[in-house]
């Protein structure tokens, strides 16, 4: 019976071991193997993480301490690891004749192949290019990848903290938020947490010399701090009694940037009082510098004040966001297992009718932050590796047609005494200085990928503003450009080195048949990876492509060329009366219909594809339906609106009226309703004339005025959902969006006179943002966009290199081959059963090589599900396109070499030989 | 003496033990280190080539597989090595109490 084969893990691990001397490795290979194995099944129970970090630990150890055991004894004699000298043995002596010689050789073997690449510089200036495209590529989705995935949070104990969210059976959510209600229930009634804290996305109006400007901001429950374990560089964090309300004045905690920015770093900041709303707010701290809590470009932390206790509005809107710290001594499941505790308690306890059906669902801050990015930065780093591969095959390729090249001298340099061992040693020292060198090149490169992602990255990587090419990164570009080189260099140093002396040096070494075939096999393996792998990134590239097309061909159900939004928050503090907030609107529209060239405004509480909208769902009731209990209602999302907006956006009126100023507070209340809500609700039937309920405000019977056609709200590729609009005047909002249609369709010069005519409504309410409706539909596209920008660029590289792989290997062929064509010319062979020869050779690789790469392409582009619209992973419009295009470019890769063929001369080389 | 080489003897003056129990005691001894086989091997060839510890015998770990693993074991020299450098460090922390950097 044979003994159990051990994992590949240990399989690799025992290849590392030869990185160490053979006498170390006899004494101690097999311990250290053993050892090995059993931190590495320690690491599987862990997860997968805790073995990736296993891995490159483990190669970084293998790499510092063979290399210094390999190092020559200093003449001073071995380093001691005790103090203690001399009472403990003496230093033991080393073999350093024997190391002192292995230096030697090795500096040899550098000059040597420094030389001969200075010799060869055409071929060393491509394949370093080469190299370095698919070293720096990978290096910087590495630093990425490093930075996102495996850096620790900026937080103390960040594996304690999690984010506590609520699910329901029958009404997806779309963000991860929560009402203040049930955050004090979980505050009030959990078991596993040290403590749970709250936050939620905020902006404020901050007047430093009578000049208002926009900040973004949180508001935070005042053991925000406490929770996250963050100090602020000066000053205090905040301190309960900060959130409620009466007891103290307005405190705020300000960023290292606008502390910087905005009051040139004063170190006697804390304790003045600023004006933030139009309220006087005290700054009591000012944070570390570089803090993203939670996201970076917070420059403001405001405690909430809370009405204690909660009322039912504070238990229903879900807006803000809770995470808690475990206690140290309790797992992840425990915390689970006691949340479902207290979701089930509060099911059945007084707001029964609220919390129905909502379960709490934990889960580490860090899946949290990271979650999303992750499917895209693997999908990124498989495509560099992919180019990476191609590189290597490709200078795989030339190395070999060198060493063909090379054969003699080889032959020369066995004959005069080299053993095969110091011929490998050689070739290999060439390939791995020669990544080496493409190793530095390629950093470079990867800083400039590296900011070319950070600059076209759609906001989809988390933690970007930690990002940089890091010690961590640098190591890995040197070991890729290590691993490359023995990759590449391998397959031609161990064939060049085993030359057949006695052919070689009797001239006909060049087309001794054995070694030719032995070459043969393994460039057609070359040719054919290299179309295999190309083609899968093709094919992803192409499949996002085809995404991005069917994405614009999307009707978003609104006419986005020709308007701007301008985006408005006015504060409680001056606009507390409905009838200020109506005045307000009715000032703005005024001042923006006055522009010139302007059409048409409107205001609506939520626009499409805006991610600052404020959007939530309303239970409404029908007529009739009163037998319902209120947690069985239907919902629908809605918004409030302005008469002018539905022509504003270009959103048709497709039944009944548009709102009008007659619509006003003391008119009968209306609502239109869209396509989608139409045909649910009412299917087949005209609703105009319906009336509606709904029992989370305490309001009187709507009647539906009017149908609109669908908007795609949440981005091009989405359902629309039901919706309702009601209207501004009767509902008055402080949150706004004004849009203005522009007559003659230039609707980006509108935006600086929209901003002004904004202010000139209110100096101490800016417009926050103003910004044209094709760049939010742009904006809601990015991700897609930036999936198939890497792709592109990456299939587009490999691409090139495939199809130059192709067209070298197929000439190297030829020229190989010139003594046998010109034999079967001079037999009557004609030039296009040569050329049929040739390009039938070079077409049955490459050909396979595709069909491979289609098959593999089946199974890599599922990666791509979640971001394909409108095609599937196994588009076959895709993959045909895919196939023909490198099918066209594998003929012509062959063609030229092929015609070339057809031209030799049948005397010269018969002549020759 | 650095920390580690300390570690070691220290557990094995507790008695003899192979590599991966030294490994996993050294890891709970100094947390946020990871001890990689290239790096302890090294270390304790060293150490026996100083002739603080030695290599006692071959055999299996009752509490795991049936693998044979090699034990090692602190020598005579290796306990006063340890016991030197544990008098030394407490000058130093005699030293670190004079100046107020510890209470005493």
């Amino acid at each position: 019976m044979s003994p159990t084969r051990p994992p590949l893990a240990v399989r690799l691990y025992r290849l590392l071991l030869r990185a160490y001397p053979s006498a170390f490795r006899r004494a101690f290979g097999k311990d250290m193997v053993q050892l090995f194995d059993d931190k590495r099944r320690d690491a599987r129970r862990r997860g997968r993480r805790a073995s990736l970090a296993l891995g490159l630990r483990t190669l970084r150890d293998v790499a510092v301490h063979a290399f210094r055991e390999r190092l020559p004894a200093s003449p001073f004699g071995r380093r001691r690891l005790l103090l203690t000298s001399g009472r403990v043995g003496a230093p033991i002596p080393t073999a350093q004749s024997r190391i002192h010689a292995m230096l030697d050789a090795f500096g040899q073997d550098i000059r040597f192949a420094l030389r001969l690449l200075l010799r060869a510089p055409g071929f060393a200036f491509i394949a370093l290019i080469t190299l370095a495209l698919g070293i720096g590529a990978n290096t910087a989705i590495f630093s990425v990848i490093n930075g996102v995935l495996f850096r620790p949070l900026q937080f103390g104990e960040p594996s304690q903290l999690v984010v506590i969210t609520e699910q329901h059976p029958t009404q997806p959510t779309e963000s991860d938020a929560v009402s203040t209600g049930v955050f004090l229930d979980w505050r009030a009634n959990n078991r596993t947490l040290t403590d749970v804290t709250l936050w939620g996305d905020n902006r404020f109006v901050l007047e430093i010399d009578e000049e208002p400007e926009w900040i973004d901001g949180v508001i935070v429950y005042p053991n925000f701090f406490n929770v996250l374990q963050l100090q602020p560089l000066f000053g205090r964090p905040f301190i309960m009694d900060d959130a409620v309300e009466g007891l103290r004045g307005n405190v705020a905690i300000i960023s290292h940037q606008l502390w910087r920015d905005r009051w040139g770093g004063d170190p006697d900041i804390v304790g003045t009082v600023i004006r933030v709303d139009a309220q006087p707010v005290e700054i009591v701290g000012v944070m570390k510098p570089n803090i993203a809590a939670p996201t970076p470009n917070v420059d403001m932390w405001v405690p909430v004040r809370f009405t204690a206790p909660p009322n039912r509005w504070m238990r229903y809107a879900r807006w803000l966001t809770a995470v808690g710290r475990i206690k140290p001594d309790v797992t992840l499941a425990q915390t689970r297992d006691d949340f479902l505790r207290i979701s089930n308690e509060l099911q059945v306890g007084e707001f029964s009718d609220i919390y129905e059906g909502w379960q709490a669902v934990v889960e580490p801050l860090r899946e949290r932050i990271v979650g999303e990015a992750r499917a895209t930065l693997v999908v990124a780093f498989i495509a560099a590796g992919l180019v990476l591969l191609i590189a290597c095959v490709n200078i795989a390729n030339m190395l070999l047609a060198r060493a063909a090249v090379r054969e003699r001298e080889i032959a020369v340099r066995a004959a005069l005494g080299a053993g095969r061992v110091r011929l490998t040693r050689q070739l290999l020292t060439e390939s791995v200085i020669l990544s080496l060198a493409a190793g530095v090149v390629g950093i470079a490169f990867a800083k400039l990928t590296h900011n070319l992602i950070l600059t076209f990255e759609p906001g989809i990587i988390p933690r970007v503003e930690e990002l940089a090419i890091d010690g961590a990164a640098l190591g890995f570009a040197v070991l890729a450009s290590v691993v490359t080189g023995i990759l590449f260099g391998l397959a031609p140093a161990v064939h060049g080195a085993r030359v057949d002396l006695r052919a070689t040096l009797t001239e006909s070494g060049s087309r001794s048949a054995s070694s030719g075939r032995r070459q043969n096999r393994m460039r057609a393996v070359l040719v054919t990876s290299q179309p295999a792998l190309t083609t899968m990134l093709l094919c992803g590239a192409g499949l996002l492509m085809r995404t991005m097309v069917e994405l614009q061909r999307v009707d978003p159900g609104f006419d986005a060329g020709r308007a701007v939004a301008a985006r408005v928050f006015l504060n409680d503090a001056s606009y507390n009366t409905p009838e200020r907030v109506r005045q307000y609107a009715r000032d703005v529209w005024a001042a923006l219909q006055a522009m010139p060239g302007v059409e048409e405004v409107g205001g609506t509480s939520a626009l499409p594809m805006d991610p600052m909208g404020i959007n939530y769902d309303l239970p409404y009731r029908l007529e009739g339906q009163e037998y319902l209990e209120d947690n069985e209602l239907p919902q629908a999302d809605f918004r409030i609106v302005t008469p002018g907006y539905f022509s504003a956006m270009g959103i048709p009126i497709l039944r009944g009226r548009a709102l009008n100023d007659f619509d006003g507070p003391d008119a009968p209340q209306v609502t239109l309703v869209n396509q989608t809500m139409a045909e649910q609700v009412w299917p087949g039937r005209n609703p105009v004339g319906e009336r509606i309920y709904t029992p989370a405000w305490d309001w009187a019977w709507f009647e539906v005025i009017g149908v609109v056609s669908d908007t795609k709200y949440y981005g091009l590729g989405t359902d629309s959902r039901a919706e309702m609009y009601m209207a501004h005047a009767q509902y008055p909002d402080g949150l706004m969006t004004f849009v203005v249609r522009s007559a003659d369709g230039d609707a980006a010069s509108l935006t600086a006179l929209a901003r002004r005519r904004v202010s000139s409504v209110d100096r101490a309410q800016p417009a926050h943002s103003v910004v044209t409706m094709s760049s939010l539909i742009g904006d809601s596209i990015a991700v897609e966009r930036f999936y198939a920008l890497v792709l592109v660029i990456f299939a587009g590289v490999a691409f090139v290199l495939s199809g130059a792989g192709v067209y070298g290997v197929l000439s190297y062929w030829v020229n190989q081959r010139r003594h046998e064509i010109g034999v079967r010319m001079a037999l009557g062979a004609t030039a296009t059963g040569v050329w049929r020869l040739v390009v039938w050779h070079g077409m049955t690789s490459a050909g396979l090589g595709i069909g491979l790469g289609l098959v593999g392409a089946l199974g890599s582009s599922r990666v791509l599900t979640n971001v394909l619209f409108g095609v599937g992973t196994a588009d076959p419009i895709t993959f045909g396109a895919v196939a023909v295009l490198l099918g066209v470019t594998a003929l012509l890769a062959c063609w030229l070499p092929a015609r070339r063929a057809t031209r030799v001369d049948p005397i010269q080389p018969l002549r020759a030989g | 003496m650095k920390p580690m080489v300390f570690h070691i003897l220290l557990i094995l003056l507790e008695g003899k033990s192979h590599g991966y129990g030294i490994v996993k005691a050294l890891e709970k001894r100094l947390p946020g280190e990871h001890i990689e086989p290239g790096n302890l091997y090294r270390t304790l060839r060293t150490l026996m080539a100083d002739g603080v510890i030695e290599e006692s015998d071959r055999r299996p770990d009752p509490t795991m597989d049936d693998q044979r693993r090699r034990y090692f074991c602190i020598t005579e020299s290796g306990v006063r090595a340890a016991r030197d450098e544990a008098a030394r460090m407490e000058g130093v922390l005699a030293l670190a109490k004079t100046h107020k950097l510890l209470s005493p």
